[in-house]
C-alpha cells in the first residue's frame, strides 16, 4: 500500500488505537506495524510529531508512568473531544473510501467495455 | 567498549539541537520519551541475540534520521530560524567583517578635480552632445533629466566638481561640493569622462588644448574603492569559509553547495569590480577580456567542485583562486598600466597557471589512469554480468530498449577488446532463448570464445583480428542458463567448427522433492542434427524436506581439476523467504568425467547473506556480525572482528553485503580485504589478511563518502575499490577508482569520473556503477556507469581504464 496514503490516515487510526485502551508510543507503533509494516518507512520516531499535534488539539492527553524498572512511559489516552472527533472522521473516512471505489469500479466497468469493443 | 548511554544522548541531542529551548522542560519530556523508545527497541534486538552496539545501530535506524524528526517536530515546537541560528553561531566572524567594513569602507579622502567644471566650461557642445542629460548655462550647471533632481548652481559658489564611475554593482555619482561642505548628491548615468575627452581631442585635434589634456593626465583616481570591496569580499568569503569548514560541509553537498557556490562567486566581484571600473581606460578595455578569460579559468575547478564535491577538487581550485587573487591585486596596484606591464602581467598569469597545472600534474595527478568511455549504439539500456574472457578481453551482457519505454529489450554480447593500444567496444545479438549468466575460466576448449568469434564475424564488418589469432592459453567455461527449452538452441549449429558445449543446469523436480543437476552435452557438431541435446548426468540429492526453486539462495560451479566438476548450492531450507529464521545447508557435489561419483551436505551458520568462493570457500556471517570465511570441505573457520562498513544514512550503521569483501584463493590460501572504519576516526582503512601468513594488516583510504566493491586483480598485484562522493543535487556523483599496490601497501587514487568529465559528452552521471571486472591480463579495469543521456533517458556505458605504465615498471624494479 501506497505509504504516503497510510501516512495521512495516520491520526485516524491512533486515535482508533487510542479508543480501545490508553497505550504508549512504541506500543502504538508496534499496533500499527503489525498492520503494515511500511507505514513508518521515514522512522518510527514520525508517530510523536502526530501524537503532539493530536495532543495540541485536546484529542488526546497524556501522563508519565514509572515502570517497575525505573523507566518512565508516556501514556496517551483519547479525550471526550477526541472521540467525538474520531466518530465524525471514521464516518468522512467511510463516505471517502464509497466514494472512490464507486469511481473506480464505474473506470474499470468503462475499460473493460471498451476492451471488449475493441 | 563503546557507551551506548552517550550514543542515545547524542543522538537526542541531535533531534532537539534546533528546537527553541524557551522550554526547557518540554524538550526534556521529548528526550525522555524517546529514550524509552530507543532503549525498549534495543532491548528487542538484544534479546534477539544482538550485540549492543549493533542492536543501537539498528534502533537509531527504526526510529529514524535525526535531521528528518527535528524537522517534523518543529509541526509541534517552533524551531530556531536558520538565519537566527548561524547569527549566534557564527557571532564571531560577523563583528569581524562589521569592524572591517567599518574601517574600510569609509568614507575616503578624494582628491577634487577642479579641472572637471573647467572643462565643461569650455567645452559646453561636446558634452551637450555627450551628455545630453547636462548643459552648462551662464555662471552655472545645469542638470536635467534623467537626474532624480534638477539644479542650477552658482558657478562661483562651486569649488569642485567630481565625477565618480563606480562599478558595474555600485552607483554612479556626480558629486557637486560646495564651498561650505554642503553636498550635493545626484544620482546619474555618468561615466569614461577622463577618457572621453581624451579620445574627442584626439577626433578634434586642437580644439582641446595641451593644457587642459595635462590636467586630464593629473586627475587622480582613488584605490580605495577597489580596497573597500576586496576588503568586504574577502571577509564575507572567510565567513563562508569558515561555515563549511567548521560543519565539514563540503561532504554534504545536498547542505553545502550552496556556500560553496556563494565563496566561489563573492571571490569573483573584485575581478568584477577590476573589469567594469572606469579606472581602466577605454583604450585598454580589451583587459576585460582577459579578466573574463581569467573568471573562467576560475569557474572551470569552480564547476568540478559543485558537481563532484571532491577535495581533490578543492585543492586544484584554491590554486586558481589564489592565482586570480595575485593578478586582481597586481591590475589595482599597477593603475596606470603601462603596454610593458600588461604583458608582464599577461605573460606571468600564463606562467602562474600554466606552473600550477604543471605543479598539479607532476604532484597530484600523475596516477590519473587514461580511461575511455565506450558506447554503443547497439546497447543502450543495460549491461551486466560483466566478466573477464581470456586475455585483455571483457564481456557483457547488454540490452537494447529499441523503442523507448515500451518493455521489448533486445540482448546481445558485448565485448571489450583492445586495438593498437585502444578500447573497442563490440555488440553482437544472441539468441533470445539464451541467458549468459555467469563465465569462469577452466581447462578446456575454447568454446565460448569461439563461439563469440563466430557471432562477431556474422554481425560485424570490423573483427579484431587479435581476438582469433591469439593462441589459446586459458579457457573458459560458460554457463548458460535456458530461458526456454533447450531444444530451441538450432541455431547453434550455424558454426561448423563449433566442438562442443556444455549446460549445467540446476533446478527442482516437478515433484519437489529432489534437486536435479543435468549436464547438456552438445558434442561433436556433426552429430549435432540429429543430438540437438543430450541430458547425460542427472544428479538426484535426496532432501530431507521438499524444497522449491525458491530455496535455492546461492550456486556455485568450477571445474577444480580438469575432470572434475565442483558444484554448491546453499539452500535456504526454511519457509520463509526473508531468512529471518530459516535453516540454511549447503549441499555440494562433483561430478568427474560425467559421473557424479560424491555428495555433501554441510550445515551452515543460520545468517541470511552468504556468498559462494572459489572452491572450497564461502562467505558468511555470524550473530555479531562478524565476517566468517568458511572452507566446506575442512571445519576450519576464519572469523574476522574487524566489522565490514559500509556508511548507511548519517550513523555508521554496518550493512551486510558481500560484494564489499574482496577474495582472492591463492593456491590452497586465501587473501581477503574489506573497507573498515573504526569509532571516531573519519578514514576508512581497508583491512587485509592473508591466509598463509596468517597475517593483517590496514592500509588508510582517501576520505570519501563510502567505499565499494574492492577487487583484487587476477594478477595479484592490485586492490582496486570504487570511492563515491554525494553530490548536489543528491542523484549526481563523482565516482573515483583507487588502487592498493600489493607489493609497496600504498593506495593512491588512478582515477576520477565526475559530473564534469561527462558534460563534455553531453550526458551526466546518475547513478551508482554497476559491477568492475579486471581483464584477464590484469592489464586494465571495465566497469558499468549510468549516465543520463540529454536529460531524459538513463543510458549505461562501458569506461575502461589502464594501469598506469610507471606504475608497472615500478612493480618490476
Amino acid at each position: 500500500m501506497n505509504s504516503e496514503l497510510l501516512k495521512g490516515s495516520l491520526e485516524l487510526m491512533v486515535l482508533h488505537i487510542l479508543s480501545e485502551e490508553s497505550d504508549y508510543g512504541y506500543s502504538i507503533v508496534r499496533k500499527l506495524k503489525q498492520k503494515s509494516g511500511k507505514i513508518f518507512q521515514s522512522g518510527e520516531g514520525t508517530l510523536y510529531p502526530h501524537l503532539y499535534t493530536l495532543e495540541k488539539k485536546e484529542l488526546i492527553k497524556s501522563k508519565w508512568v514509572c515502570m517497575e524498572n525505573g523507566r518512565k512511559r508516556k501514556y496517551y489516552s483519547i479525550t471526550s473531544k477526541g472521540k467525538g472527533h474520531l466518530k465524525k472522521q471514521k464516518i468522512q473516512w467511510l463516505k471517502l473510501v464509497s466514494l472512490v471505489t464507486s469511481i473506480i469500479e464505474d473506470e474499470s466497468y468503462v475499460l473493460k467495455s471498451e476492451l471488449s469493443m475493441s | 567498549m563503546v557507551d551506548i548511554q552517550k550514543e542515545i544522548e547524542d543522538y537526542l541531542d541531535g533531534i532537539v539541537r534546533d528546537i527553541s529551548d524557551d522550554n526547557p522542560e518540554l524538550i526534556e519530556d521529548i528526550k525522555e520519551e524517546f529514550r524509552s523508545h530507543l532503549l525498549t527497541l534495543i532491548e528487542q534486538y538484544k534479546q534477539e541475540g544482538i550485540g549492543e552496539e549493533l542492536a543501537f545501530h539498528k534502533a537509531v535506524q527504526d526510529f529514524g534520521s535525526s535531521t528528518f524528526l527535528s524537522r517534523q517536530l518543529s509541526i509541534k515546537l517552533k524551531r530556531k530560524s536558520w538565519m537566527a541560528q548561524q547569527i549566534v553561531k557564527y557571532a564571531f566572524f560577523i563583528i569581524i567583517i562589521a569592524l572591517l567594513i567599518k574601517y574600510s569602507v569609509r568614507e575616503s579622502p578624494i582628491p577634487y578635480f577642479n579641472i572637471i567644471l573647467a572643462i565643461l566650461v569650455i567645452f559646453p557642445k561636446i558634452f551637450s552632445t555627450i551628455y545630453p542629460s547636462l548643459s552648462v548655462v551662464t555662471n552655472g550647471l545645469r542638470l536635467k533629466l534623467p537626474f532624480h533632481k534638477t539644479a542650477i548652481i552658482s558657478i562661483d559658489k562651486i569649488k569642485a566638481v567630481r565625477f565618480e564611475s563606480y562599478h558595474l554593482l555600485g552607483v554612479r555619482n556626480l558629486v557637486i561640493e560646495t564651498i561650505d561642505n554642503k553636498k550635493y548628491k545626484f544620482r546619474a548615468n555618468i561615466w569614461g569622462v577622463k577618457p572621453t575627452i581624451r579620445y574627442l581631442s584626439s577626433k578634434n585635434k586642437g580644439v582641446v588644448s595641451d593644457e587642459v589634456l595635462k590636467y586630464i593626465n593629473k586627475i587622480k583616481l582613488t584605490r580605495y574603492r577597489e580596497h573597500r570591496w576586496i576588503s568586504v569580499t574577502i571577509s564575507i568569503s572567510l565567513l563562508i569559509l569558515a561555515i563549511l569548514i567548521s560543519q565539514s560541509m563540503y561532504r554534504y553537498w545536498f547542505i553545502g553547495s550552496l556556500p560553496i557556490i556563494l565563496f566561489a562567486n563573492i571571490l569573483l566581484l573584485p575581478i568584477f569590480a577590476i573589469a567594469f571600473s572606469s579606472t581602466i581606460e577605454l583604450s585598454k578595455r580589451w583587459l576585460i577580456l582577459i579578466l573574463l578569460i581569467l573568471i573562467g579559468f576560475h569557474n572551470y575547478p569552480l564547476a568540478l567542485i559543485i558537481f563532484s564535491s571532491d577535495n581533490y577538487y578543492v585543492i586544484l581550485y584554491m590554486g586558481y583562486s589564489v592565482i586570480l587573487l595575485i593578478i586582481s591585486a597586481s591590475i589595482i596596484y599597477l593603475r596606470k598600466i603601462s603596454k610593458q606591464q600588461i604583458i608582464t602581467l599577461v605573460v606571468s598569469t600564463i606562467i602562474l597557471l600554466l606552473g600550477w597545472q604543471f605543479f598539479w600534474n607532476k604532484h597530484i595527478n600523475t596516477n590519473q589512469a587514461r580511461y575511455e568511455t565506450l558506447s554503443s549504439d547497439e546497447a543502450d539500456s543495460c549491461l551486466s554480468c560483466i566478466s573477464s574472457l581470456k586475455g585483455s578481453s571483457i564481456v557483457f551482457e547488454c540490452y537494447k530498449n529499441p523503442v523507448y519505454q515500451s518493455g521489448e529489450y533486445r540482448r546481445s554480447i558485448g565485448i571489450v577488446n583492445k586495438i593498437d593500444n585502444k578500447y573497442r567496444l563490440d555488440i553482437t545479438k544472441i539468441p533470445e532463448d539464451l541467458m549468459l549468466t555467469y563465465m569462469t575460466p577452466v581447462d578446456g576448449e575454447d568454446e565460448f570464445a569461439v563461439f563469440l568469434r563466430k557471432e562477431l564475424q556474422r554481425t560485424s564488418t570490423n573483427i579484431p583480428e587479435e581476438f582469433y589469432t591469439t593462441p589459446t592459453e586459458h579457457y573458459y567455461y560458460a554457463e548458460l542458463n535456458l530461458k526456454s527449452e533447450p531444444n530451441r538452441l538450432t541455431n547453434i549449429e550455424q558454426f561448423p567448427e563449433y566442438k562442443w558445449y556444455f549446460f549445467y543446469n540446476t533446478y527442482v523436480s516437478k515433484k519437489k522433492r529432489y534437486i536435479i543437476t543435468s549436464k547438456t552435452n552438445y558434442s561433436q557438431i556433426k552429430e549435432f542434427n540429429t543430438v540437438v541435446y543430450d541430458r547425460i548426468t542427472k544428479s538426484i540429492l535426496p532432501l530431507e524436506k521438499k524444497i522449491h526453486n525458491k530455496n535455492i539462495q546461492s550456486a556455485r560451479y568450477e571445474f577444480i581439476d580438469e575432470n572434475t566438476f565442483w558444484g554448491c548450492l546453499r539452500l535456504n531450507l526454511g519457509n520463509d523467504e526473508s531468512g529471518e529464521n530459516s535453516e540454511f545447508k549447503y549441499v555440494e557435489y562433483r561430478i568427474e568425467n560425467n559421473n557424479l561419483n560424491q555428495l555433501k551436505v554441510k550445515n551452515s551458520l543460520n545468517s541470511k547473506t552468504c556468498k559462494l568462493l572459489d572452491y572450497p570457500y564461502a562467505i558468511e556471517f555470524d550473530k555479531e556480525d562478524n565476517i566468517i570465511i568458511r572452507n566446506l570441505e575442512s571445519s576450519k573457520d576464519y572469523i574476522f572482528k574487524e566489522k565490514l562498513c559500509v556508511p548507511f544514512k548519517e550513523t555508521d550503521l554496518i550493512l551486510i553485503q558481500t560484494d564489499h569483501i574482496a577474495f582472492q584463493k591463492r593456491n590452497d590460501n586465501f587473501l581477503i580485504a574489506y573497507p573498515i572504519k573504526e569509532k571516531n576516526d573519519k578514514n576508512y582503512y581497508m583491512y587485509f589478511y592473508d591466509s598463509q601468513f596468517n597475517k593483517s594488516k590496514k592500509v588508510k583510504l582517501p576520505n570519501v563518502d563510502s567505499i565499494k566493491l574492492p577487487q583484487f586483480s587476477s594478477d595479484g598485484n592490485w586492490l582496486s575499490f570504487l570511492m563515491v562522493n554525494n553530490s548536489f543535487p543528491s542523484r549526481f556523483k563523482s565516482v573515483s577508482i583507487g588502487v592498493i599496490n600489493m607489493n609497496n601497501n600504498k593506495s593512491e587514487i588512478i582515477f576520477r569520473y565526475g559530473l564534469i568529465d561527462s558534460i563534455f559528452k553531453s550526458f551526466f552521471i546518475s547513478s551508482n556503477m554497476k559491477p568492475v571486472v579486471w581483464s584477464a591480463d590484469g592489464e586494465y579495469q571495465a566497469f558499468i556507469i549510468t549516465t543520463l543521456k540529454n536529460f531524459r533517458r538513463t543510458s549505461q556505458s562501458v569506461v575502461v581504464w589502464k594501469v598506469p605504465q610507471y606504475n608497472a615498471n615500478q612493480l618490476k624494479n
